[in-house]
């Protein structure tokens, strides 16, 4: 009802101004009739515009809140997409920092064990290091290391393969009795071949006498 | 070409009774040539102390072109190694017969010769070597032993050697071993070596051939009784497995390899079987291969180290090195019934036994004082004596007619090879040219 009231007011008032106008270009007699209908109808044209501005507004807006309700819903979906992906990201990102610093702290752990004379028995200080491999060998099943048994050069060479390999069983029993799965060593003996130090002196031949760790899979 | 010169000059004199020095000058020359291009150089450290004195005369050849092996020189040098001749030198022989009718026996009497060597070389149709010898005793001024060995162009120095045999066999009632071979292992140098070399030389270090080479330990070289095969250890793959290779095409097969220990095989007399130590059963044991079949027989059970075999001369038995007594000792397994005997009781440190070809000996490796030394035990009597008094003396290997031991020893902290008679009056080094040698393996008889 309004709107067409409105309308009606806007096309009279319009004609009005533009009757006026025409006369006012023609005519100068009624000069101030004219400019007054003019400003009536500019006045009933604004209030038209504003009325029907607002209504307009109105349906914006509506039609906004809904677009922004949907985007909101939309971004907040998003959003919570992106955080799983970052956390699962840092999830691994951490195990693998943590699995680095494990192979890391593996790495660092003494890797060659020394024997006496003749000998195969484990000493004390190497036991810190053996318990470190056995628990990083546990813990990380896909893990595999081969135990290379040595001997100085003293005795004869194939009783020394004998004796090498009796030092890597010794460090292999060592770690299996720690969790560690029999399938994960390999035991190699190189006796008396491979020798670290080509020295003769005691101190030489003691570094000769070893089982070295070396892992082929971490 | 001055040398040829000078040999033929030489040659042609050898009819003359006397003649000047220069001779002898040429000789060393050439002499100094072939041992240059030698990869091992032998030098006698000790011999018997009177040595019996004989002549071995430049054998005659009458060929256009010298000849690049000196046939006498090579009787001579294997006589003098065996430590029990003394031979005289060229520069004091009043002259170089080749023919009995030419041998002055007054001349070598006055020389105080007690035996005398001739011959000469002549080509063969094929284009080989045929050399003639006569060995003679001076004092009663007859032959003892002659006769003739014909082999291709490359086998002089071979031809040499079975001389040196029939002399040495004629004059000692032993079989001679110098037409044997040795195989051995080299490296470059001691730590992480780069190369691993498996060799096979003349019996005096002559004609060294490659057989394997590889970037990992090889060990334990072992011949087949016919000499033409070696089986031996190779680290090739990281692991340790048993090849057996021909000497002569190079064709090689891997015997079937185990987890853990793979080693120190042996041949059975007979050539059936391969001894070896196998630790796929949880610890070093002897195993025996029936090579024709491939059938694996445990010979040995027990938690100690039982290694190094060696078979019985009838192949009935088979030493080992075991610690099942605590400390590591000679023991020997009866196939049979699987009886084990020690055989060794003084020290605390033997191993690696094997037995003369008599069996009465046996050679193996024997520690006093902190130091290892190459022992004899002598099976009759059951007294040990020590051979060596070197320090890191390992790996012995007995020649075929039980005369000499050779094994490998540290001289200023490198490996050489050297050799002790069996009574250890006798001894020689045989110092390689680079790198270090080990693990020598004297040959069986050549065919």
């Amino acid at each position: 009802m309004q709107v067409v009231n409105l309308s009606k007011i806007i096309a009279s008032s319009v004609l009005v101004a533009f009757l006026a106008a025409c006369s006012s270009t023609g005519e100068t007699t009624d000069a101030s009739a004219s400019a007054q209908a003019a400003q009536v109808a500019a006045e009933a044209a604004s209030l038209a515009q504003t009325q029907a501005d607002a209504q307009a507004l109105k349906d914006a807006q509506a039609a906004a809140a809904a677009a922004a309700a949907a985007a909101l819903i939309e971004a907040q979906a998003l959003a919570d997409a992106e955080a799983a992906q970052q956390a699962a990201d840092n999830a691994a990102a951490q195990l693998a920092a943590q699995k680095q610093q494990a192979q890391k702290a593996a790495q660092a752990l003494a890797h060659v064990i020394y024997f006496d004379f003749d000998q195969s028995t484990i000493k004390a200080e190497f036991r810190t290091a053996l318990n470190g491999h056995a628990a990083y060998l546990s813990q990380n099943p896909s893990a595999k290391i081969v135990l290379e048994g040595h001997a100085d050069e003293r005795g004869t060479r194939e009783y020394n393969i004998a004796l090498g390999e009796r030092r890597g069983n010794a460090v292999s029993r060592y770690l299996v009795v720690q969790g560690v799965s029999i399938g994960a060593i390999e035991v190699v003996s190189f006796g008396e071949e491979r020798p670290v130090n080509s020295g003769s002196d005691s101190a030489s031949l003691a570094e000769n006498r070893r089982v070295e760790v070396r892992y082929v899979n971490y | 070409m001055r040398v040829e010169k000078v040999i033929r000059m030489t040659q042609r004199i050898t009819r003359v009774r006397f003649f000047s020095v220069f001779s002898s000058a040429a000789f060393t020359l050439l002499f100094s040539l072939s041992a240059w291009s030698s990869n091992l150089v032998i030098e006698i450290t000790q011999g018997v102390d009177n040595p019996v004195p004989i002549a071995v005369v430049p054998f005659q050849w009458s060929g256009d072109r010298a000849l690049n092996e000196d046939v006498a020189q090579v009787i001579d040098a294997d006589l003098e190694r065996s430590g029990q001749f003394k031979s005289l030198k060229r520069s004091l022989m009043l002259s170089f017969p080749f023919q009995k009718e030419d041998v002055y026996f007054r001349d070598w009497q006055y020389l105080a010769t007690e035996y005398l060597v001739i011959g000469q070389v002549v080509t063969t149709d094929t284009g080989g070597f045929q050399v003639d010898y006569q060995l003679f005793d001076v004092q009663r001024q007859e032959s003892i032993v002659s006769g003739r060995f014909a082999g291709g162009k490359n086998d002089l120095r071979a031809l040499g050697h079975s001389i040196s045999d029939a002399v040495y066999e004629a004059l000692t009632g032993l079989k001679g071993a110098f037409r044997t071979r040795i195989a051995y292992v080299a490296a470059d140098k001691k730590v992480n070596p780069s190369y691993y070399k498996l060799l096979v030389a003349d019996s005096d270090g002559y004609n060294a051939k490659e057989i394997l080479k590889s970037n990992q330990p090889i060990m334990s070289p072992s011949w087949s009784r016919d000499a033409t095969k070696l089986a031996y250890v190779s680290f090739e793959t990281n692991r340790p497995a048993i090849y057996i290779q021909d000497i002569t095409t190079g064709q090689r097969e891997r015997i079937k390899s185990f987890k853990g220990i793979n080693g120190a095989p042996a041949w059975s007399p007979d050539g059936s079987k391969l001894a070896m130590v196998l630790s796929k059963d949880g610890n070093a044991e002897i195993y025996t291969l029936d090579l024709a079949s491939k059938r694996l027989t445990r010979v040995t059970k027990h938690y100690g180290i039982d290694t190094e075999p060696s078979w019985s001369v009838d192949g009935k038995n088979i030493l080992f090195t075991s610690d099942r007594g605590g400390k590591p000792q000679i023991y020997q397994v009866t196939l049979e019934s699987g009886w084990v005997e020690r055989l060794t009781f003084e020290g605390d440190y033997n191993a690696r036994g094997s037995l003369t070809h008599d069996g009465r000996f046996l050679v193996l490796v024997s520690r006093h004082d902190e130091q290892f030394h190459i022992a004899v035990q002598d099976l009759q009597r059951g007294t040990m004596a020590l051979l060596t008094k070197t320090s890191l003396d390992e790996s012995p290997s007995v020649a075929p007619n039980g005369s000499m031991v050779m094994y490998s020893t540290q001289v200023g902290g490198r490996d050489i090879l050297a050799a002790v008679s069996i009574d250890g009056k006798v001894k020689f080094n045989i110092p390689a040219n680079e790198g270090v040698v080990r693990e020598p393996a004297w040959s069986p008889y050549l065919n």
